[in-house]
């Protein structure tokens, strides 16, 4: 049994490239020249010996095996010439920039993507505060049909003093028949004809259906381009949804669909189609309350006590549009409140103990440190706002409740994170250069704690000072204490470094 | 590298070998029957101990051959010096590897 030989040289040649990588860069080339000529020597002598087969293949294969052996030995005899990379974010400036990128990336995704896009924008529905969602009692906050038609008609037939339209909607899934054979499901809205105009919608081409004549239907802008490839032509044709010819109408666009209920389409139905639905089936309803009211309009939900069919009082939940639709910012608002309570509970909040120095460092450099940690602050805001964001609505399959607690855990988590981290990343900045400190040390033992104290020196690279944190806090050495170094430590550190601060 | 270094049994047989005429890596693989594994990092050793030196065959005569170009090794003075005072500490080291005749190992 063979293998054919150019794969198995191909295969041979990516084992010594693989090998290759572990050897050090500026030694590679030659390394992988020698190699893959004793390869082809190694190849030769074995072919020619046993011909091609398992066992020549074996001892090429272990011959090349042994190539990464002498990668890993190279690596470990070659002496280490470069010094270690500083921190990414050493430099306040590189911070800042660092921070500012994020901000700008989360932003422009938060442009991109259609999901968040819609999320942030003002609700498409007019007057919101007087467009009221009713559902029966305890069910406000869940997206089920609750009101039966017989409800509905109730209403619609008695004099009105609060509400002066209602409109009624059900969805349910049907077979959309576009072709022979070709007859995808989708979730369709059957609508009272009134509904887009209560809502203030404006749905391009749709008019309402004579009485009589056949229903119409309205697409949605997703299913007219995944199901008809956008083609414009489609306005105005009959097609048939289940058993019944409706004509299409007009399309809604993306984002102009805010209600319960996840839907693909919309059949606006004449009133003699429409009495015809069985009294017991539910929906949802939409009423416009009178503007004109005395009453003032509650926010929230609120009760309303009405009479059913059948006389009996019944209590129904009524919640106005504009308190209905998920308000990201007030989420984010709510979730930054949290974080900031919980934030003590992660880590400490004093910066540290800054004696007076004697050196007098000018009030510029005293400012430039609030200013960087205020900076960094500001920055985490429209970071987690737009990141929880573009988390929450990445994906139009999540359904919007999904999105609010998506958007709710991921931003607390997120503020939560930040915070802390710019809390310890101020702390273990130097005061005068707010570069990062470096060198720690283990200083002292934690048996003479109550004699000195124990804990980690850090040192500024510039020279500005130490800094002392002690392991654990005592009621003398409560926080981390920073120390002014004087001039006379100026010729242990490198002009450069010192020189950036302007201290000596 | 001093005269009297001490080399492990695997090193001086692949000193041995190339004094014997093994010049480069796959040869010495064949004379000594260690593993690529083995011979290549020992020969990076020697060279980094200065016991041996390598050069690259010349292209024209690979070409001519139509073979790739070898990488050979060569002992250094010090090395030679090093492979004598190795024999008497492994005296069967020349029975396995017989030196070359007219050369003292």
């Amino acid at each position: 049994m063979s293998l054919p030989g150019t794969s198995t040289k191909t295969m041979h040649l990516a084992a010594l490239k693989c090998a290759a990588l572990f050897v050090p860069t500026h030694q590679r080339p030659e390394w992988l020249q020698e190699w893959t000529s004793e390869l082809w020597y190694v190849h030769e002598a074995c072919v020619c010996k046993c011909g091609l087969s398992w066992q020549s293949e074996k001892e090429v294969a272990a011959f090349c095996l042994g190539a990464f052996n002498d990668a890993i030995c190279l690596r470990r005899n070659t002496p280490r010439t470069k010094s270690p990379k500083p921190h990414p974010l050493n430099s306040p400036a590189q911070c800042a920039l660092f921070l500012t990128i994020l901000a700008v990336t989360t932003w422009c995704l938060t442009l991109l993507l259609p999901g968040v896009r819609t999320a942030i924008q003002p609700t498409p529905y007019r007057d919101t505060h007087n467009l009221i969602a009713i559902s029966t009692n305890g069910h406000s906050e869940t997206p089920v049909p609750t009101i039966s038609v017989e409800q509905y008609r109730f209403w619609r037939n008695r004099n009105q003093h609060l509400f002066t339209d209602f409109a009624f909607y059900q969805t349910s899934i049907k077979l959309l028949h576009i072709a022979p054979h070709h007859a995808p499901q989708i979730s369709v809205a059957r609508t009272s004809s009134n509904l887009f105009d209560l809502l203030g919608v404006a749905v391009p081409f749709a008019t309402r259906p004579a009485h009589d004549a056949i229903p119409t239907l309205v697409l949605s802008e997703k299913l007219w381009r995944t199901t008809f490839n956008a083609d414009p032509e489609i306005i105005g044709r009959t097609l048939k949804l289940g058993l019944r010819p409706v004509k299409v109408v007009g399309i809604l666009p993306d984002g102009s669909w805010q209600l319960a209920g996840k839907v693909d389409a919309w059949l606006l139905e004449p009133d003699n189609y429409a009495a015809a639905i069985p009294a017991t089936t539910r929906g949802y309803v939409i009423a416009r309350r009178d503007p004109s009211s005395s009453q003032t309009p509650p926010t929230g939900t609120w009760r309303l006590f009405t009479p059913q069919p059948n006389d009996n009082l019944a209590s129904f939940d009524c919640v106005s549009l504009a308190d209905h639709s998920p308000d990201p910012f007030g989420i984010f608002t709510f979730t930054l409140f949290l974080a900031l309570l919980a934030l003590p509970a992660t880590t400490s909040l004093p910066l540290g103990e800054y004696p007076a120095n004697r050196h007098h460092l000018r009030w510029s450099i005293k400012l430039r440190r609030w200013i960087f940690l205020w900076s960094k602050l500001a920055l985490i805001l429209p970071i987690v706002y737009f990141g929880s964001l573009d988390l929450a609505h990445f994906s139009t399959s999540i359904t919007p409740e999904a999105s609010q607690y998506l958007q709710g855990i991921s931003s607390f988590c997120a503020l939560l994170f930040a915070f802390r981290w710019t809390l310890r990343d101020q702390r273990k900045r130097c005061p005068v250069c707010l570069r990062l400190l470096t060198n720690p040390a283990r200083v002292g033992q934690p048996s003479r704690n109550f004699l000195a104290w124990n804990g980690t020196e850090l040192i500024c690279a510039g020279g500005h000072g130490l800094l002392h944190v002690p392991e654990i806090a005592t009621s003398w050495f409560g926080t981390q204490r920073w120390l002014y170094l004087d001039p006379s430590w100026k010729s242990l550190f490198s002009e450069t470094a010192s020189a950036s601060a302007g201290l000596f | 590298m001093a005269a009297e270094t001490k080399l492990s049994h695997t090193a001086a047989l692949i000193l041995q070998a190339i004094h014997a005429g093994s010049v480069y890596g796959f040869s010495i693989m064949e004379m000594t029957g260690l593993p690529s594994g083995t011979v290549y990092p020992a020969l990076r050793r020697l060279e980094r101990d200065e016991l041996i030196r390598s050069h690259w065959e010349q292209q024209s005569i690979a070409d001519y051959e139509q073979r790739p170009p070898r990488k050979y090794y060569k002992l250094t003075r010090a090395g030679k010096t090093t492979l004598e005072s190795s024999h008497k500490r492994y005296p069967l080291l020349v029975k396995l590897i017989p030196s070359p005749e007219g050369e003292p190992a």
